[in-house]
């Protein structure tokens, strides 16, 4: 008897607990889903989008992007898809994800992409097979187009760039109190354990080991001595870390004074009052540029995708870009606000050539053997 | 004749739903995973990839680190997690609710919260380390963050009510006589604990154990966030094999070891627990 009764106590006490973690879990999930919108500025946008195309249906359709998450997600819910939905009466829907994981969300169903346009970073979109995933943009589609600076204008190609992120080095002016001048800077001894760079993987630090290969002697495809200074490097490194958004976190702990960065990331932060500030080294920086593509077999029409497409190349949206998110322009009517200009000059074309545009080609052929060679050398 | 006895309700097939919802979305993805691993370059069947795994040193050193911080973080959590089912049990009915509630929390909070939390904590100049330093216990800081032993006691607090509850259901399976029985017979505290309780909790133990061990070797979110690049385990291995490189039957062929290793320690853990529930009989 007394059998009986432990087997049901244990029974409910089971229940209990499975009900429980059941319910916790599905309130954790629906804190997830409903973060996205606490904004209330999006909210007010998508609501603004939602009156907009509810007044010209008729000309209107649905169109699904993606957008980088953070700083991005926030600036194409609030400026693009307002904008998009005002020249065109249609509705454009976001879903956030990292370049690496659209690209592997279209990969799992080519034939009914999840999505109609990608906005992504280029050097990840340059390392897949671009036949089998997206299509030409059809440039006469789009009335912006000829405003791009005419290093960005080409008639053949699978979408524009539609910034300019500026990599340089970010550090702490309390404790590194003269501003470092070169990359060279990260080897000083001063900052012994107080160095971070990104994990290899991330596209920041394969433009980092570009720039210090090029000032050792080496090329686009020979980071030999690029590989030889980072071993020379791991004294001073606090961390290798796994993505931008940890490498934030370890700034405004103060774990992290000095490493490399984007300008966007760190003015971004400096308006949060984080103690930080961004140079250009004296060698030059490099560009990471985002790009738009049309998917191959998109669920909208292809006018619609090159609409929004536009829309993101056009002067006003830009414009709102530059102002902020930092992210420089590709559009060369978008003036160059002061907070920019003091860093880097106020000419678009000045300043392009003190960025290095990468060559996505020659490093996509060499990343696998790159990321696990660097992880060989930072290993503790 | 036959037809009828068919659609006799049986208790197996009460399970049908679930068996094949697990068959098509669990099963059929896991034998795709597993035909992709054998894939070589060209297209072949080869064993390439298995091949190209173990003669890499810096992956075997990740399969080890793997494998050593599952087995440090197990008992970990049972050390610490032991003691606070046992004091579940004894505490008083009306104080049991708060104390569920109060293992449960750290499963309420996302784990990537808890993780940069965790980040804050063991900093340089983080919570950890300013205490140590303002009792005069260390002068440098330790390094924590981006170390193996810093990955190891995040995790094992983020794991921690997993190996608690079970135990707490198999402390309350004891029949309270037994210890009573004990005592009548001259046997001390201890040595009713340690030759009564323990004993016939080993069945709750050893699910905890496995469930935070399984948990463990495959996160995700905690050892790339708080290891970084630095120290290396299975699943970022993978990520960055699959997600990143593009080098998807490499990865499959990682998540195929890592699977291996779970069963291993599974299937010991179980024969274990064979033996434990034969002795608790």
């Amino acid at each position: 008897m007394s059998n009986h009764k432990r087997f049901r106590m244990t029974r409910r006490a089971m229940l209990g607990a499975t009900l429980f973690t059941g319910a916790s879990l599905a309130l954790k999930g629906c804190a997830n889903g409903s973060n996205t919108a606490t904004n209330p500025d999006t909210e007010n946008s998508a609501g603004d989008a939602a009156a907009d195309s509810a007044t010209n249906s008729l000309a209107g359709g649905t169109l699904i992007s993606t957008t980088l998450p953070g700083s991005w997600e926030q600036f194409n819910r609030n400026t693009l898809v307002p904008k998009f939905a005002a020249e065109t009466g249609a509705e454009a829907s976001l879903v956030t994800a990292v370049s690496a994981d659209q690209i592997a969300k279209l990969q799992a169903s080519p034939n009914s992409p999840p999505f109609d346009v990608v906005s992504l970073d280029s050097g990840v979109f340059e390392g897949v097979p671009k036949e089998e995933l997206f299509q030409k943009l059809p440039v006469d589609l789009l009335q912006n187009y000829n405003d791009l600076a005419d290093q960005f204008k080409s008639t053949d190609t699978w979408g524009p760039l539609i910034g300019v992120q500026a990599v340089g080095i970010a550090y702490n002016p309390t404790v590194v109190t003269t501003p470092p001048t070169s990359w060279a800077d990260l080897w000083n001894d001063a900052y012994k354990g107080r160095v971070a760079l990104m994990a290899m993987r991330n596209n920041h630090t394969i433009g980092f080991m570009q720039q210090i290969a090029k000032m050792n002697g080496g090329s686009a495809d020979n980071l030999d001595p690029a590989f030889a200074a980072l071993e020379e490097l791991v004294p001073n490194l606090a961390g290798v870390v796994a993505n931008s958004g940890a490498l934030i976190t370890l700034f405004e702990q103060g774990e992290v004074v000095i490493a490399p960065h984007d300008l966007n990331s760190v003015r971004l932060l400096q308006e949060k009052g984080v103690d930080i500030d961004w140079v250009l080294p004296q060698e030059g920086g490099f560009a990471l540029t985002p790009i738009m593509s049309i998917v191959k077999n998109p669920t909208a029409s292809v006018e619609l995708a090159a609409a929004y497409i536009d829309a993101a190349l056009s002067q006003d949206v830009q414009t709102q870009m530059v102002e902020t998110n930092y992210v420089l322009p590709t559009n060369k009517n978008v003036p160059i606000p002061a907070e920019i200009a003091q860093k880097l000059g106020d000419d678009l074309d000045a300043i392009l050539t003190k960025l290095e545009l990468l060559d996505w080609a020659t490093i996509n052929q060499n990343r696998t053997e790159w990321v696990e060679q660097f992880d060989r050398i930072v290993q503790v | 004749m036959k037809i009828p006895k068919l659609f006799a309700p049986r208790e197996s097939q009460l399970a049908l739903p679930l068996a094949i919802f697990l068959h098509l979305f669990y099963v059929a993805p896991l034998i795709v995973l597993l035909a992709s691993s054998f894939q070589s370059r060209e297209g072949g069947v080869s064993l390439g990839q298995y091949l190209q795994f173990f003669q890499d040193a810096v992956n075997l050193k990740v399969l080890a680190d793997t494998f050593w911080l599952g087995v440090q973080v197990t008992i970990g959590c049972l050390i610490l997690g032991y003691p606070v089912a046992y004091l579940y049990h004894y505490t008083p009915a009306k104080w049991k609710g708060i104390l569920t509630f109060l293992i449960l929390l750290p499963l309420l909070t996302s784990s990537v919260v808890r993780t940069f939390g965790w980040v804050v904590i063991l900093g340089r100049q983080g919570l950890m380390n300013s205490f140590l330093q303002s009792f005069g216990l260390i002068e440098e800081p330790i390094r924590l963050l981006f170390t193996h032993k810093g990955v190891m006691i995040a995790m094992t607090q983020i794991w921690l009510p997993l190996m608690i509850l079970p135990i707490i259901a198999s402390l309350a399976q004891i029949d309270p006589r037994l210890a009573a029985a004990s005592a009548s017979l001259g046997g001390g505290a201890w040595r009713t604990f340690w030759q009564i309780t323990l004993p016939l909790t080993l069945p709750g133990i050893i699910s905890g154990c496995l469930l935070v061990f399984a948990l463990t070797v495959s996160s995700f979110v905690t050892p790339s966030i708080i290891g970084g690049g630095q120290v290396m385990y299975m699943p970022t291995l993978i990520y960055q094999q699959g997600v990143v490189l593009l080098n998807r039957p490499f990865a499959a062929a990682i998540s195929a070891i890592l699977l291996v290793m779970v069963l291993i320690v599974v299937f010991a853990f179980s024969a274990l627990g064979q033996r434990s529930r034969e002795y608790v009989r």
